[in-house]
């Protein structure tokens, strides 16, 4: 099996320890490091579509992740101009009011791995922190908003209004997710996208991009 | 007019005996008739309530926030967790000096204190360790999700060293407030799946369990657990650990497959699940009684039920508080002569 092939199986399967020495030997063999990236990106593409099958677990989603990682930490260096791209960066947090910080982590995790740059803004965000980083970051492409409470939907909602003059001003996608939110509450205010986990999640923010 | 106290009616339960009344269990606030089937004791023998709206540390050093949107239950604080890596467990998890506990008084005190009247409410009383959670607030839940599938050995050997921190505690406990029923308790799923899989169940967590229920279950005393989510997947080693009654036993599972496949062993506490209206704030009477009715016809009929539940919000909102007084009302009016019809 080529040394690309070992390191996707890697990340796949969550084996961190190897999968830095694996993307070393599979540029040492001749890949690219646009293909060596495009591979992990695949092997966390697998492992998203496992999660929201029911396949594997949150854990397993994790070490996958932190597979990649210690991949990306060896070609980072390697990787030029358009090889260098991004899918560009996703600004992320959960809502004014919610202390929670499992699920946004996990989407931000997942998001990131599909090869969005991650701007985290951690938990109980207030509307102005999220339009001061927008202002800041005018070539945002994904705007993720998260809420794990009843009572912290209407943040999600507030904060959604608040935002939407600057989708309009600077064209990003906003998406929204959290255990109480639906794809109706998600219509509801005017999200462009809504998932239901953090697999789905990586998958709708490369759809609203592309 | 019921013959049955509260207490005698939920432990008809525990035996797989049918009822005479719905029975409800609320995990702290009286039912529309002023009564609970049991009354929790967490014997807080080191003196820390880090649970209130306050926050504060626990006995291990996990600071705990809370604001209004949880209702103010506390929650470790995000991004400022005590343990990064596993293998550091024993350079930072310090056990506390254990206090000199004159049990029997103590005990005899915290029961006199609650005011209950012991042939009407039960006590339940709570194991205190709950080692998933625990390792979570330790740790956060990426790094802590990570360890159980990276380094479960090193997970065992924390998660035992806190075993055998409480266990005494426990044991002492259990004679000392010779409860109805004990209470474990460990969240281990999210609405759409458990945290992780069954095998990592058994693996690391099931033995705690099952060390923490065997002296209740050497003394006749059966086993409550809370487990929050989709954990149906749980709930037969749950059951091979001798878990009777299982709360809230939310409906994303399948719990009238539960209730079939385990018949005259398991008790299903809740079944119902807050689900706001589109109208909300507005929401009608009817709508919320109807929502009760629905869940007791579904799931009571042949025993093996509780009801349990709560809508949960803002302190500030009032028609939270409404909501409640309804769902009390119709569990109490509707599930009296339930078995009786």
């Amino acid at each position: 099996m080529a040394k690309i092939d070992e390191l996707k199986t890697a990340v796949e399967s969550g084996r961190a320890k190897i999968a830095g020495q694996l993307a070393q030997e599979a540029i040492d063999e001749g890949s690219k490091p646009a293909d060596v990236l495009s591979a992990m990106v695949d092997a966390m593409g697998v492992v998203g579509e496992k999660f929201s099958a029911g396949e594997i677990f949150v854990p397993e989603m994790l070490v996958a992740a932190k597979a990649m990682k210690k991949g990306m930490e060896v070609i980072n260096p390697l990787l030029k101009g358009a090889d260098a791209q991004s899918l560009g960066k996703c600004i992320i947090g959960t809502v004014k009011g919610d202390l929670h910080d499992i699920g946004k982590n996990l989407v931000s995790t997942m998001i990131g791995a599909a090869g969005f740059d991650m701007i985290d803004l951690g938990v109980d965000v207030p509307i102005e922190k999220f339009k001061e980083t927008i202002e800041a970051n005018p070539d945002v492409k994904v705007v993720a908003l998260s809420a794990l409470l009843t009572t912290t939907m209407q943040s999600m909602a507030d904060t959604a209004a608040a935002l939407i003059p600057l989708r309009e001003k600077y064209g990003f996608k906003m998406m929204v997710g959290g255990a109480p939110i639906t794809q109706a509450f998600a219509d509801e205010i005017g999200a462009d996208g809504y998932s239901v986990d953090a697999g789905a999640a990586a998958v709708l923010a490369k759809e609203l991009v592309s | 007019m019921p013959k049955l106290t509260p207490k005698e009616n939920y432990l008809r339960l525990s035996r797989g005996e049918m009822p005479e009344y719905i029975p409800t269990f609320t995990m702290m606030t009286p039912t529309a008739d002023g009564e609970m089937v049991v009354k929790i004791f967490n014997p807080n023998i080191f003196g820390e309530n880090h649970n209130g709206p306050q926050g504060g540390k626990d006995i291990w050093g996990v600071n705990y926030v809370a604001n209004e949107e949880t209702g103010y239950a506390a929650l470790p604080e995000p991004n400022n967790f005590i343990l990064g890596d596993i293998d550091d467990w024993e350079k930072v998890i310090k056990a506390p000096a254990m206090p000199d506990v004159d049990w029997e008084a103590f005990a005899k005190k915290d029961i006199e204190n609650s005011k209950i009247d012991r042939n009407r409410t039960g006590v339940m009383l709570s194991a205190g360790y709950s080692p998933f959670q625990q390792l979570m607030a330790f740790m956060g839940f990426n790094e802590g999700l990570c360890a159980l599938y990276e380094s479960p050995d090193t997970v065992k050997d924390l998660t035992h060293f806190m075993l055998d921190f409480y266990m005494p505690i426990i044991e002492a406990s259990i004679d000392a407030y010779k409860p109805d029923i004990f209470y474990l308790s460990d969240d281990t799923a999210s609405k759409y799946n458990p945290f992780f899989s069954p095998e990592i169940y058994r693996d690391l967590f099931k033995p705690v369990y099952a060390a923490m229920a065997k002296p209740a279950l050497e003394r006749g005393i059966p086993i409550q657990f809370h487990n929050c989510g989709h954990c149906e997947a749980f709930v037969p080693d749950m059951i091979d650990f001798g878990v009777t009654y299982w709360d809230p036993a939310q409906p994303m599972n399948d719990i009238l497959a539960l209730k079939k496949q385990f018949k005259g062993k398991l008790v299903v506490c809740g079944c119902w699940d807050w689900m706001p209206p589109d109208t909300w704030p507005e929401v009608s009477e009817e709508y919320v009684r109807q929502g009760v009715r629905d869940v007791i016809d579904k799931y009571a009929p042949d025993g093996g039920y509780a009801f349990c539940g709560a809508a949960l919000g803002r302190a500030s909102e009032t028609i939270i508080g409404q909501v409640n007084k309804w769902v009390k009302d119709e569990v109490y009016n509707y599930g009296r002569d339930f078995y009786n019809k």
